[in-house]
């Protein structure tokens, strides 16, 4: 009884700071505060266990796995109807005048969420059997390359080339999700989530929300 | 009335003359590289770390690599970064290497008159020589784009480029970067990171109306950055009141992922995105382990989980300038 109200104290609490950040946001723009902060929640959840700083557990992934999915694709997207922006809100007008990327961005959010359920019995010692990438001609420090597409992913210590330094290629450790549609459960272009450490597909994800807010959330 | 006229005549002409004279005044110390060699590697990696790349390069829109930025837009005006690629007449492929030092470590352009400083070359100015030439070593191997970026557009008064050499004059800070004896290398490699390349205090500093950094609010946040969001104070004892260890501050400028769950955005999300995620990991640790310090130390908490980076290796491979002497 006594946990339930702390529980109740803790939840009112964290809805008036999250009510608070958002100024009295109402209707659809409380709906995608409230679908934020749940992934937020459960990405605080992860990252400490995907570091190894805590034991890892393999329900938990999944469980979380769960959640960032049902945030994911078209119930994210969908909370998104074109309208004026209201002041509570943290979304930039970008998103509608940008929607083809906005939507990608969701679906990699999907695709990763499934792959990092897929992972998730792998922890963090498998393997990471990404395809090595292609070296430049020109690549100075190709052997450095070749040590990361061996190394387990436990620490995906990746060493760019002076070509990715500079941004004359894509780097290597960076796959998009959605040009392609899956050939099979779990096989996606350049990552096959079955045999790919939980991290490594978590950070996917952590990439995605970032690449998302950068384009179109204001502030940071 | 006739001496009314006189007086302001007079003014006006002294006012004129004053004006001749600070446009006259040269402000680029010489600099004698001659031809040294760089090597590409280090200066791709500081050209990384130091956001040339993200600023050059207007990603966003599928721009060529360094042939000019996403425009900044500031109260001043919209500044737009140059096209930077080794093309003679878009880029600067006419330039000389001692030419490329001025510009970047002293903010002067090939033809004597300042940069404004939203290019960030106040924290570049204790960039060592050899930097320059790896820098410089960097960019000829980017492919040359014949196109100019556009003009930046900065409104009056600030577009007279002479009130530049008084602004340097007042607030112009070069940073001057020194290794601290009884500190660990980590930390005087992050305090190298953070004070030069990184240049965190560009936005994480307060800025005076005339643009130049708040000594006194050095890290302490800014409130109002050019695209009206706010840059949180980085100071040890912020940073840990939120939850932040040299761990997951490694961590997070690498992924992006805060301690609180959340997910950088805005500017931050391109620092990581551009620039801390292709550091080396013992890089993304000296940084956090300069950030947390407090009074020489980790707080207690913090220091038994963190790995305390060896930056002397990462040093060894390619320390971008400012070498520990």
């Amino acid at each position: 009884m006594f946990k339930n109200k702390i529980l109740g104290v803790i939840a009112l609490s964290s809805l008036g700071a999250a009510a608070l950040a958002h100024n009295g946001a109402t209707g659809v723009v409380m709906e995608r505060m409230m679908g934020m902060s749940a992934m937020r929640d459960v990405m605080k959840g992860l990252a400490p266990m995907m570091q190894g700083q805590i034991p890892y557990d393999e329900q938990a992934v999944r469980d979380a796995a769960a959640v960032l999915q049902s945030h994911a694709s078209g119930n994210l997207t969908g909370l998104f109807p074109e309208e004026p922006i209201p002041a509570t809100s943290y979304a930039k007008p970008e998103i509608w005048s940008d929607w083809a990327r906005f939507e990608a961005l969701s679906e990699d959010l999907r695709i990763y969420a499934e792959g990092l359920d897929i992972s998730a019995v792998n922890g963090l010692e498998a393997p990471a059997l990404i395809a090595p990438p292609a070296l430049p001609a020109a690549s100075m420090s190709g052997m450095a390359d070749m040590d990361a597409a061996t190394m387990p992913a436990k620490s995906p210590v990746t060493t760019f080339t002076t070509e990715e330094l500079m941004g004359l290629v894509a780097r290597s450790d960076l796959t998009a999700a959605t040009p392609d549609a899956p050939t099979a459960k779990g096989q996606f272009t350049g990552i096959d989530f079955e045999v790919t450490a939980a991290n490594v597909v978590f950070e996917k994800i952590s990439q995605t929300c970032a690449s998302c807010h950068s384009l179109y959330r204001k502030g940071n | 009335m006739r001496g009314l006229i006189r007086t302001a005549v007079a003014v006006g002409t002294v006012g004129l003359v004053g004006i001749a004279i600070i446009a006259k005044w040269p402000i680029a110390e010489p600099v004698h590289l001659g031809m040294m060699a760089g090597d590409a590697y280090r200066g791709a990696y500081l050209a990384r770390s130091s956001g040339c790349i993200a600023c050059h390069t207007n990603a966003t829109s599928g721009g060529a690599a360094l042939a000019g930025g996403a425009p900044l837009d500031t109260p001043f005006g919209s500044f737009v970064p140059p096209n930077i690629t080794p093309d003679p007449d878009g880029g600067i492929g006419n330039w000389s290497l001692d030419q490329f030092a001025v510009a970047l470590r002293q903010g002067v352009r090939p033809d004597g008159k300042a940069y404004y400083p939203a290019f960030p070359y106040e924290f570049f100015a204790d960039f060592s020589d050899q930097d320059v030439a790896d820098l410089w070593a960097a960019i000829q191997i980017v492919p040359p784009v014949p196109v100019a970026a556009a003009e930046s557009d900065v409104s009056f008064p600030f577009n007279l480029r002479w009130g530049l050499k008084l602004w340097r004059a007042a607030y112009m800070k070069p940073a001057k970067i020194s290794p601290v004896m009884g500190q660990s290398a980590a930390w005087n490699r992050g305090k190298q990171l953070v004070t030069g390349p990184a240049h965190c205090a560009a936005c994480h500093t307060g800025r005076n109306m005339l643009g130049g950094l708040k000594d006194s609010e050095a890290l302490a946040g800014n409130d109002t950055l050019p695209d009206g969001s706010k840059a949180p104070p980085i100071l040890a004892a912020d940073l840990v009141a939120k939850g932040w260890t040299v761990a997951n501050m490694a961590y997070a400028l690498r992924t992006g992922v805060m301690p609180d769950g959340d997910v950088f955005g805005g500017g931050m999300a391109e620092v990581v995105q551009a620039g801390t995620s292709f550091m080396e990991e013992a890089d993304r640790e000296a940084i956090a382990t300069y950030l947390l310090e407090i009074d020489g130390k980790l707080p207690a908490a913090n220091a038994a989980e963190t790995p305390v980076a060896d930056a002397g290796m990462t040093g060894m491979v390619h320390t971008p300038g400012m070498v520990m002497e």
